[in-house]
């Protein structure tokens, strides 16, 4: 065995030694069930707004609480129904949305959703 | 998909892939093939902005992404064609607050248990999960806005096809005797549930709902740690979610930490001002309808879809065709389910498959031959054990909720 070969094998076993010493919490529930810590990563991308300056409008107040998926895969909504959406985040979520920027962003959002639809057809 | 142009901007590690394969020169070559690979990243649903990327979240197979943060994921309707239960690693997610559980400590996880209790607890897992009687019930699981998508007319709010469901045999303890170890005081009336969800904003309402207490107390809700057998995928409530058999998912609170006893309705945002449906059959109204009065949504009815076909598949002519799907009845069991293999002509009973109790999908066998070529339309009436049978219309509410039409299956007899 050349000596780098052994070294690499005992730090292998040296690995596994300490990863037996290391606690994995466990709790055995009934009918076999092991619960055990965990820790997941979310993917951190979502889809951004583009076309225009109420662009960058929509993604400082429309991406806080949700990604533009959210927005993005709506079905062609009447200005009104944009309007209104844009008063219920502000009533009921709490969107930060200045009152002044609902109308243009109101009629941005409605246009590039339409656009989107039609794209997609 | 008929523009891969648009999945390049989605997915820029594909992009970089195409143009590693131009590098190589071999693009020219290989388009055509990755080109297609592309086109089964996306799925189209059959409405208006119905194109869904497909794609995989931690512990989960790829599922249709309706939305990344907080994700929302559906359910392929192929995997409701694998068997009555659902695959924990297919099982659709739904999460309404961007500050969601990514991190759970066994040790150090506990719920409260407080209000209006003669005996407030603060119970840790492993005791929550040993120091009761183990409880399991197969259930469905269905968001109330599942199949929000077929709203005609349209309406907003998370565009899901049929795959915001699921069926799982749930294992844990019976709500009924945490609640009775703590003892609630005369004049208890409602139970609210929270779980660590949270706003990004500070004047975001935190996600909580609430159960009348007789209800809560039935012997059937329940705390679920486990689901088909395993502890529950982190993005479907791990390490404790409520269980609420027989009712829509918007109560069934994931990573459950506080149980709190009320004296009083739950007037939170999402008891009163979220989840309404009209007070009327079927939970339907007309479009812009005004006056009707609008009631949290509770119990789930009937609903039933083919899964061994699908729209667009193709049969022969004169040979026998075998014909499955699921099925379930709600807050009872199912009492039948009956196909039409001709848009609603003639109808005849189907086999009902293993009952798994009356929460459970419920798998149907039948099988017809197509007489004659062109066009066929395939029903599903699901009824259940209360006589309530799916409508041959479907209903329509300003919120997308409760929809559970016959559905329809269009296939080409060749
Ligand atoms: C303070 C938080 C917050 C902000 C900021 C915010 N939203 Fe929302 N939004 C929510 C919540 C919470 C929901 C419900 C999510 C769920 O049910 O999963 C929602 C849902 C939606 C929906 C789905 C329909 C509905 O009413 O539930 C649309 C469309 C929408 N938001 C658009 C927007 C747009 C456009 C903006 C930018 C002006 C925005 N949101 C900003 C919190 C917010």
């Amino acid at each position: 065995m050349k000596p780098a070969t052994a070294i690499l094998l005992c730090l292998w076993g040296a690995a596994i030694a300490l990863a037996g010493c290391v606690r994995h919490p466990a709790i055995k529930a009934p009918g076999a069930i092991v619960l055990r810590s965990q820790r997941i990563t979310l993917p951190a991308h979502g889809r951004q707004f583009s076309g225009g300056p109420q662009a960058s409008v929509a993604n400082t107040y429309c991406l806080m609480c949700h990604s533009g998926g959210m927005v993005m895969t709506q079905p062609p909504l009447t200005l009104a129904q944009w309007q209104a959406e844009l008063h219920k985040m502000i009533a009921a979520y709490g969107c930060p949305l200045p009152g002044g920027n609902i109308a243009e962003l109101a009629q941005f959002i409605a246009q590039s959703n339409q656009n989107l639809t039609a794209s997609a057809r | 998909m008929s523009n891969p142009r648009r999945i390049n901007t989605y997915r820029p590690e594909r992009r970089a892939f195409l143009k590693m394969l131009a590098l190589m020169g071999a693009a020219g070559a290989l388009a055509g093939g990755e080109l297609a690979a592309l086109a089964a990243d996306v799925v189209e649903l059959p409405f208006a902005n119905g194109a869904r990327r497909v794609e995989a979240f931690p512990q989960k197979r790829p599922l249709l992404l309706l939305r990344t943060r907080p994700p929302l994921l559906e359910t392929p309707m192929s995997v409701f064609n694998a068997g009555v239960f659902t695959a924990n690693d297919a099982f659709y997610v739904r999460w309404h607050l961007a500050d969601i559980p990514t991190e759970i400590d066994v040790d150090t996880y506990r719920v409260r248990v407080f209000g209006h209790v003669a005996s407030p607890m603060d119970i840790y897992l492993s005791e929550l999960v040993r120091g009761f009687a183990p409880f399991e019930i197969a259930a469905v699981n269905q968001c109330s806005g599942n199949s929000r998508g077929f709203f005609t007319p349209r309406v907003p709010g998370g565009e899901w096809g049929n795959g915001a469901m699921g069926n799982a045999l749930w294992s844990g303890i019976r709500l009924k005797d945490l609640l009775a170890k703590a003892a609630p005081r005369a004049g208890a009336r409602f139970v609210r549930f929270n779980g660590l969800d949270k706003g990004t904003q500070p004047n975001t309402p935190d996600f909580m709902k609430s159960l009348d207490i007789e209800h809560a107390m039935n012997g059937e809700v329940m705390i679920a740690y486990g689901m088909n057998h395993q502890p529950l995928p982190m993005l479907n409530g791990f390490p404790l979610r409520l269980v609420v058999p027989g009712w829509f998912a918007t109560y069934w609170v994931k990573a459950l930490t506080d149980i709190e006893v009320l004296e009083h309705p739950d007037d939170n945002f999402w008891m009163k001002s979220a989840y309404l449906v009209p007070d009327t059959p079927q939970a339907s109204m007309k479009p812009g309808q005004a006056g009707v009065k609008m009631v949290p949504i509770g119990r789930m009815p009937p609903r039933s879809f083919i899964t061994s076909l699908k729209d667009g598949d193709t049969v022969a002519a004169g040979r026998r065709v075998a014909v499955g799907g699921i099925a379930f009845g709600g807050d009872t069991g199912i009492a039948r389910v009956m196909f039409s293999p001709d848009g609603g002509n003639n109808w005849h009973e189907t086999d009902l498959e293993n009952d798994y109790g009356k929460y459970s999908f419920r798998r149907f066998n039948t099988s017809f031959v197509p007489a004659s070529k062109g066009d066929a339309v395939l029903m599903v009436q699901a009824v259940n054990n209360d006589g309530l049978a799916q409508p041959l219309q479907p209903n329509w509410n300003p919120g997308g909720y409760a929809r559970n039409v016959v559905e329809r299956t269009r296939i080409r007899v060749l």
